[in-house]
Formats: structure tokens, sequence, C-alpha cells
């Protein structure tokens, strides 16, 4: 195997001139680390949220994702910020809907696979990132007693909805039930909160069943949104077939071949970048200095640690199908400094269709993200950069190599039904 | 951010260090590999650990063992231990009534995610978690034994982790 794949990579480099630059490569540990990053396994189950692998829910989630009725001014969507044509991201650095988002939306293409939710790890679950948006003021703006009243007085939505979650509270009683509502954290006169401290608490865990229920839907949905089969998991496949032309067959480049070793051996990127998803799913400070616009004092997962704990919709909380497990990850998170700064490390996977980067969008492309790590020219204002972190001093033949390897990365299309609501929320 | 919160943390991260010595776990010393500890060390090297699950508490007093569940341990996958603590008689230490446990990684400033909890099991072991190593690369379990000026602790190195 390994005089297969010495013949295989004969050229890596040969032509790019980029392994003259990086000395000695040793393919043999390349080969071997191909098989922990390939290739894209199952998704893992969410015994929090019962229906995310049915059908029906996806369908419903699907159409929910895309339906700006729920927004307080009816103009965004999940999709608004999460465009499937800007790889489910909005090609910003920060979000713009009702507001100006405080960090970088993310994509959600593979989401599913990730064990914490937002920059912070605010959300543990994908139906609990989901109603984030939903209320945020920034963002769609609206609220969980107005998403109530939309989906009990749409009769197709109100179908759709029982089909999947049952029989739909009766919500038609406006003392009740307002027409919008929501708690507002220290603010018990804004009239959303008015609205809803003076509800029954049994009529708010009516609305909130279905607040959730909704978030649920929508993360069936994007847990089909899954794309692996990249050029780098052909090659990886290649490799482990032992194939004697893996580079040929699969399309990966002399340069992300390079690429690849250099995120292995002296940028030290697998660390954190761990596995086939490119992530260890945690936390890290990487020194970053605040972007423009965003705020000074964001502690990153210090802050989402503790709004995790106090969220009713977390998934040790009432509203989760499996309390039990989802207590497991929250009864024992530490708390201290260390999280000063920190936020978390996104999969590599698809990352060249998800520009701008980092929590605040601080680099417009790839080449600057690869360059901000060969430099470490900026300084965190929270904590201390991750101390594996060293300046790499990197040539732009280097960086081009490794920005060569995070292009191979980008996964097959998705099915085009999948890019786009369905013609009605019920499902065939 | 209210001004007396930004003071407040402004003065935290400073006191932790606001730099690259800003973390919680104190002196990292005793790595039986002979590394240098703390900052300033190769944060990857890991050299030649010695690994073994069974070592002597500083203080002499105790033979102190591990065991991982599962085993081997996986990189961002939590995990328990069970501990067995034995005095210097070779019968366990059943009599222990405070017994704690952390990891970190000494050569890179920080230590894990999660805070685990030991349960004395009535027979000298102990089962604590949960446990993550988010990374891999050297870390260092610490299970301090006893309190106050008696206590002593041990400390067992994982070259953390396979697959």
């Amino acid at each position: 195997v390994l005089l297969l794949w010495a013949w295989g990579c004969a050229g890596a480099g040969g032509d790019s001139g980029v392994a003259a630059d990086s000395g000695g490569v040793d393919w043999s540990a390349v080969e071997a680390a191909a098989a922990d990053h390939a290739p894209l396994p199952a998704l893992p189950a969410d015994p929090t949220n019962r229906v995310a692998d049915e059908p029906g829910a996806a369908w419903l989630g699907r159409w929910l994702f895309f339906d700006a009725r729920l927004s307080g001014s009816g103009e965004f969507s999940c999709a608004s910020c999460h465009d499937p044509s800007l790889g489910f991201g909005d090609g910003r650095a920060l979000s713009v809907a009702t507001g100006t988002t405080a960090r970088h939306a993310q994509t959600v293409l593979n989401s599913a696979h990730n064990s914490w939710f937002f920059w912070d790890g605010r959300a543990d679950t994908q139906w609990m990132q989901a109603l984030g948006p939903l209320e945020d003021r920034n963002e769609q703006a609206t609220s969980r007693l107005a998403i109530a009243h939309l989906v009990d007085e749409d009769e197709e939505l109100r179908a759709a909805y029982e089909g999947v979650f049952g029989e739909l509270p009766d919500f038609g009683d406006q003392d009740r039930f307002p027409a919008e509502g929501r708690p507002v954290p220290g603010a018990p006169d804004d009239p959303l909160d008015v609205a809803w401290s003076g509800m029954e608490a049994a009529d708010q865990v009516l609305v909130e069943t279905v607040f959730a229920n909704v978030g649920k839907a929508i993360a069936a949905y994007e847990r089909q949104l899954v794309r692996g089969d990249s050029t780098f998991d052909r090659w990886a496949s290649a490799v482990a077939a032992g194939e004697a032309d893996a580079q040929g067959s699969s399309g990966m480049s002399d340069a992300a071949l390079e690429g690849f070793s250099l995120f292995l051996g002296e940028g030290n990127c697998h660390f954190c970048h761990a596995g086939p998803l490119f992530t260890n799913r945690e936390f890290h400070n990487i020194g970053l200095a605040p972007a423009e616009g965003t705020a000074l004092d964001d502690l990153g997962r210090y802050d989402g640690i503790a709004r995790l704990l106090a969220d009713p919709f977390n998934g040790a909380g009432a509203y989760s199908d499996d309390p039990a497990t989802g207590a497991l990850d929250l009864d024992h998170l530490a708390l201290g400094d260390e999280q000063f700064g920190q936020f978390k490390t996104p999969s590599l996977r698809n990352v060249a269709e998800t520009a701008p980067y980092m929590h605040g969008g601080q680099f417009q492309t790839l080449t600057d993200v690869v360059r901000y790590y060969s430099l470490l020219d900026q300084e965190p204002l929270w904590g201390h950069r991750e101390d594996l972190m060293q300046p790499l001093e990197w040539s732009d033949a280097q960086i081009a190599a490794v920005v060569a390897f995070l292009e191979s990365l980008s996964g097959a299309p998705l099915d085009a039904e999948l890019l786009g609501p369905p013609a009605s929320p019920i499902g065939p | 951010m209210s001004v007396a919160r930004a003071l407040l943390f402004g003065i935290a991260a400073l006191a932790a260090g606001g730099c690259t010595g800003a973390h919680g776990h104190g002196d990292s010393g005793g790595h039986a590999g002979g590394h240098e500890t703390g900052h300033g060390g190769d944060p990857l090297d890991t050299g030649e650990l010695d690994e073994s699950r069974s070592v002597l508490s500083s203080g002499g007093t105790y033979t102190v063992s591990y065991l991982p569940d599962p085993d081997p341990i996986a990189v961002s996958e939590n995990f328990a231990i069970t501990l067995t603590v034995l005095g210097l008689d070779g019968e366990p230490a059943a009599e222990m009534e405070n017994l704690a446990v952390d990891a970190q990684m000494p050569l890179h400033g920080h230590g894990m995610n999660v805070d685990p909890v030991a349960s004395a099991q009535g027979d000298g072991s102990w089962v604590a978690s949960p446990f993550k190593f988010h990374m891999s690369g050297w870390w260092e379990i610490v299970v301090t034994l006893g309190d106050g000026v008696a206590a002593e602790e041990a400390r067992f190195h994982v070259d953390c982790c396979e697959g």
C-alpha cells in the first residue's frame, strides 16, 4: 500500500512548487491521517427531538425554514441569513435582518453533527438553536405567541403540524392568548413581556410546546442538509482502497495534498479541527481582536454557558423529549476564566462556500484566515490565545496550498428539492 | 455590559494573566516524562510519557490506580474513570472522605470544558465523571486525596488519543 501511495503521490507539489517550501513530507503519516478525517459519519441521534428523523417533520420544517411569516415584519425567514445559494450562510460579516446581528451567521450545512450551536454554544440541540433567531430583536423578531397563532390560523400549516405532533390547542381566546408575547429578560415593562407575564402558566406551556415543536420540525429539515463526498473524501477513500492513482481518480490536486500535509504537520490545525467533521466540537480562544461593529463585551463561551443553563428550551428542560440524556452534557460544564473569549471550533467541510469567516466575520477570504494563523497579528480582548498556536510564518505558496486543501472539502451538491420550500407544508 | 461588569471582568482577566498564563490549574509539576511544565515549553512535545495507570501519591501514603470507561479514551467523547486507592498497608483506603479530580493539558495552558465529580463507592474505590479530552496530546489527570495540609496528589499522564 505504501508503495502504491508513494507512486500515487509522486507528483505532489512537483508542479506547484509548494513541496520545496515545506521540506520533507512524511507521506505515510499523511496517508494514515486520511482515515481520521473521512468519510463523513452517519448523523448522531438526537433523542431530545422525537421527530428528528421523521420525513413529515422535515417536510414541515422545510416549509417553516423558508416562511417569512415567522418574523415580526413578515420579511425574514431562516433562509434570509442561511441562504441555500450562499452555502446556507449569508455572505455577510454580520447578518442584517430586523437589525444587525452581533456575530457572523454560521452555515447550517452538516450542523446536525454539532454538539453545541451558535458561536458561544448557547444552544445544545439543533431545535433549540432554531428557536433563538425567531425571537431575537435583530433577526426575525417575532414571538412564541405570534408563532402559535400563525400555526393555529393557517389551515394548511395547522393540518401539517397536527399530522406530525398531534392535536393543536385552540389559541382563539385572545384574553388567554394575546397576539404577541414572550419573556423579555430584564425588561418587565416591555409590552411583549407584559403580555406574556399576564398569561396563566398552563397556557404558557401550551404556547411553548408549539414553539418548541416548530424548532423540532425545522431541525428535522436541517438534518437533511448534509454534504459529504468531497474531493478530499474521494481521495481518502481511494487511498484506503489502495488505488494506484488516488489523486488522479479523485481530482485531489498537488497543492491540496500539500496543504493537507501542512494542516497535519507544522500547522497543527488538526488538534482542534479534528476528525471527519474537522472540528473537535468544542471551544477555543484563537486570539482574535473584536471585529468592527461587534460588542467589546463579547465573552463568547463564558456567557454562552450561562444563557444555555438558564434557557427552558435546553436539552434537559421540560420541552426536551429526553431530558435525562440532555442533562448529561449540561450538569458538569466548566465555567471559569478559561471560557473567556472562547468560540466554537467550526467544521471545515464546505468552508470554501461560507465566506466571510470567524465569529465576527473578521476575514473575507480563506487566504486571509490562513494568513492570520501564520502571523497571529491580533490580540484578544478577553482571555488568552490557545497556547498551541504559534506564528507559522508561512510563505504565500504554503498559504495557497492550505487554501487549496480547504477547497477540497466542499461536498457534493444537495438534492435540488432541499434548496427551497415545498409547495405545501403538508408532506406527501 | 455595565461599567461595573466591565471592570469586574477586566480585573479578573488581568488577575488570570490576561495573556498566555491564564488558566486555573496552578503548577503542573510532577510530569514523569521530564518535560518542562507550564508555559514556554513546546505545546506539542509529549515526548515519552510515562502513562502508568498506577502511581504513588505525592506524600507516598497512597497507591492510586485508574481505569477509564470506555477504554481506550476517544477525543471529544465523555468517559468516566474508576479510581482505586490503597493505603500503606496495601488495603483499600475506605476511610478517605474527600477526593477530587481534574485534568489539564499542561503544555497548552487549559483544562477540560467539563468539571468531573468523584463518588466514593465505599470500598476504597471512586468513580469520577464526566471527563472529556477535547484535543489530542498530553493530558494530565490530577487526583487530590484528602484535604487541607494533609492532602496529597496523584497524577496520571495520558497521550490522547488513538483513533
